[in-house]
Formats: structure tokens, sequence, C-alpha cells
């Protein structure tokens, strides 16, 4: 009888040949777990809130009767398009003439956006919309200096605070891909790209930057000169001449609406390393 | 008005610089990558020529800029309010405050807890801390109708906070010491 197995070796036996016991092969009880049940009565199968219809699933932002969230306030576009719209962080005269003092802009040379980035006091983010510097006239009654300066923008008084001292501001436009290159030059020669030309203004800004009154870069500089003469009569200040000045040269320095750098070309290539021009020949 | 005036105001400039000849309206060609040209060889560039020292090398030096923080340079007068050390005028006083690496005081305004609370911090003090913050006190209950004012001193750190905005006060009085 030794085939006759005794209960308890046989389910030994199984025991061995099934896997072991783990989270994965083990389950409840049979009934050990009661399904809920719908309840009867007066308010039995009702959705409570939903009303008379039982949807099963409510349309997105629907409150049940309530005016929806989204409908509940009126549409104010204040702030319609402030992501396209163009910034100029400020510099005021005090600034500018605390720089001058401290030695940190160059007076005899004409100051533009990088000289004023290359102090590295002044910061400028051209991805974050800002187009160039605008002048303020804080401290515009201690401003003393002789500049040529090219800005983004200036109000009048800012103008007339400039001229009076013997200076001449422009007001130009820059797009952002110059800026990126006027922001951080040595960064920019480094990359070893060509110089672009800078583009010309936006449709809003070309108003702006062909009036006289602004010093605009793109006005007439007959109405500009008689615009000077205009201002100082309005100020009551006597207008200082600049073709009489010592630093007229350096007064008269212009940019070409086209260029990015003072006396440099587009489409020049710059060897920091080598100190050459590469420069494609027509 | 826009471009109507530019294309006249395009007569004017013209004589100015023979590069306004290239102004005109075009949308920017091979913006994209996808929309560029494949490259075609080396030899496809165009010939260019290499100047070596030209005469507009000044102009690279300018942007490039300065590597270290200059020197201000001494004037008779500086309308900005800002002046420099004087020696002559601080060597009898028993403290000292050092400028920063831009030749400025450090005096500080700190507004915290949305701009409720206003303190004055200054930095950098040497000798006698108690001596200055007792003489700020002073200036400014000389101001404030002898108000009784709060003040907080640092000794480990040599810093002193007075409660309030009192920063262009204390500028003041510390340009006029020579500081």
């Amino acid at each position: 009888m030794a085939s006759v197995k005794h209960t308890t070796e046989k389910a030994l036996q199984m025991l061995r040949s099934l896997p072991r016991v783990c989270l994965a092969n083990i389950k409840d009880n049979p009934k050990a777990k009661k399904p809920s049940k719908r309840g009867r009565g007066q308010h039995g199968g009702d959705w409570h809130g939903n009303g008379q219809k039982r949807w099963t699933v409510l349309r997105l932002g629907y409150e049940c009767s309530n005016s929806p969230f989204y409908l509940r306030f009126k549409y104010e576009p204040y702030y319609q398009g402030h992501h396209l719209k163009r910034q100029y962080p400020p510099v005021t005269l005090k600034m500018l003439q605390l720089l001058i003092e401290t030695n940190r802009i160059d007076t005899s040379r004409p100051i533009d956006v990088a000289s004023l980035c290359s102090t590295g006091l002044i910061n400028l983010c051209p991805d974050q919309k800002h187009f160039g510097f605008q002048l303020t006239d804080e401290g515009a009654d201690c401003f003393k200096s002789k500049v040529n300066i090219e800005v983004q923008h200036a109000s009048e008084l800012v103008i007339a605070a400039i001229e009076k001292n013997g200076g001449v501001i422009r007001t130009a436009y820059y797009d952002q891909h110059s800026l990126h290159a006027l922001k951080d030059p040595k960064k920019f020669f480094e990359k070893g790209v060509p110089i672009p030309r800078r583009m010309i203004p936006p449709q809003d800004a070309i108003e702006y930057y062909t009036n006289p009154k602004n010093r605009g870069y793109l006005a007439d500089p007959e109405a500009v000169s008689k615009e000077r003469l205009v201002l100082a009569q309005k100020y009551g200040y006597e207008l200082p001449k600049i073709e009489s000045d010592p630093s007229y040269e350096m007064l008269n320095e212009t940019k070409d609406p086209r260029q990015i750098f003072y006396g440099l070309d587009p489409g020049l290539v710059i060897s920091l390393r080598d100190k050459c021009f590469i420069k494609a020949k027509e | 008005m826009a471009f109507r005036s530019l294309i006249k105001l395009q007569k004017v400039l013209l004589p100015l610089n023979t590069i306004s000849r290239s102004i005109s309206i075009m949308p920017l060609k091979c913006g994209r990558f996808r929309s560029s040209e494949y490259f075609q060889g080396s030899e496809h560039h165009p010939d260019v020529e290499v100047i070596k020292n030209p005469p507009e090398w000044k102009y690279v030096e300018h942007l490039i800029g300065k590597k270290l923080i200059p020197q201000p340079e001494c004037k008779t007068e500086y309308s900005s309010g800002w002046q420099p050390q004087d020696p002559e005028k601080y060597k009898d006083l028993s403290y000292f405050i050092k400028r920063t690496r831009n030749y400025m005081l450090p005096v500080y305004l700190r507004i915290t807890y949305r701009g409720n609370r206003r303190i004055t911090f200054i930095k950098y003090i040497e000798g006698d801390i108690w001596k200055l913050e007792q003489e700020c006190i002073d200036l400014i209950k000389s101001k404030t109708n002898n108000n009784p004012q709060y003040s907080q001193i640092n000794e480990m750190n040599r810093t002193i906070k007075i409660k309030g905005d009192y920063v262009t006060l204390i500028q003041k009085y510390l340009y006029s010491k020579g500081l």
C-alpha cells in the first residue's frame, strides 16, 4: 500500500508545486465584499444636485443651474496684445550723469545702446520685447554733460536738457536681432557671422522716428536743426553752436539707418583673434 | 502715411551714405532652417578678402569695452550728487565705510512685506560702529521731530539696520564726512 499516501503528505506535495504566496496571487475570501445597492424610495435614483437630468458626465464648465464661471464676468481686454508691445526700459538723466562722472561712459565717443550695456550696470533683454532704452527726465536740472547720445525714446524735456548743454540727441529704432548684437558685441563677433543690416522700423513706429520733434533718425536734418532752435526758444536757453565746437566731429557722428555699429558696415565678419575684417568681394 | 513717407525719405537719405541704397521692403529670406538652402560645398562660398589691421579697428575696440571697472577721475564738481572719498576729511573719524567695487556708498534700502517694511541698511563699516549708529539716529531724529528711531547693529557682520527710508539723508551725511 505504498501508493496510498497520507492526506497531509498529499497537501504538502501540492503546496510544494504551487507558486509562492505573494501580492499578485492573493485575493479576498468569497463574499467578503458586499456590492453597494442602488437606493430605493423617493430620491433613490436621483443624481443629487444635478436636477432631474441624470447624465453620466456633465458638460465641461456646467455648474447645474448656476451661471458658469467662464460666462460670469464681462470680457475686459485691458491687456490685449501686451505681449506684443514694445518695451523701453528707462535710463534717467541722473543715472547717465552718474555713469559719466564715475568714468563708466566715455563722452568723447558717441553713446548708444552698446556703450550703455557695456557699463555692466544696465540690463537689456531683447527677447523680452525690450527694444532699447528710453531716456527719462529725472535729474534734468543736474545734468551737465556734453554728449552725443542715441536712445530709442526721449521726451521733450530730456531733449531740451541735452541740447542746452551743447549735446546732440537722436532717437533710433533697432530690431531685436540688432539689439542682441549691440548688447554684447564681443559675443556677437565671436560667433563669426556677418554683421546684419538694421531693419527699418515697423509701420506704427515710422511716424515717431520720422518726426524732427522727437529727433528721429529718419527725420530731415534741416527740419531737425530748425526744431532745435524752436525748442531752445520754448524753454528759454541759448542754443550752443555745435559748428564752432572743438568736438564737432564727435557730435556730428551718426550711424546709417541700416548700420548697427558705429564705423562698421553690414556684411563684415570680424575676427577678434587675428584682428582682421573678412569682407565678401563684389 | 508710413510707407509713403519712407519712400519720400529715401530720396533725402540716399546721398547720405551708399548703404542707404539697400533700403527695400523685403520679407526675410531663408529665415528658417527648413526654407534655407542646402550646403553646396565650400567651393560655392563667396570670394572673400581679408583686411588686416584695418583703420576701422578702433571702432571694434570701443565696442568691446573695458575688462576692469575704471577708476573715477578727480573733478572739482560733481553734479549728480556722488562724491569720491576724501582722506583729508575722514582721517580724524573713529569709523570708516568701505566703498563698493563700483565706487558707491554701501547704503541700501531693503523693501519687504509688499513695501510695508522699509529698512535702511549700511554695510562695510570699520571702526567704531556704535558711534556711527548714534550719529545716524541723531541725524534722523533732528529731521523727524525727535521721534523715537529703531535700529539694529550687527557687530559681527559690521552692518547697521535702521527702520525707515533714510537712504538719501544718510548718504548725504556720509558724503559730507568725506566717506
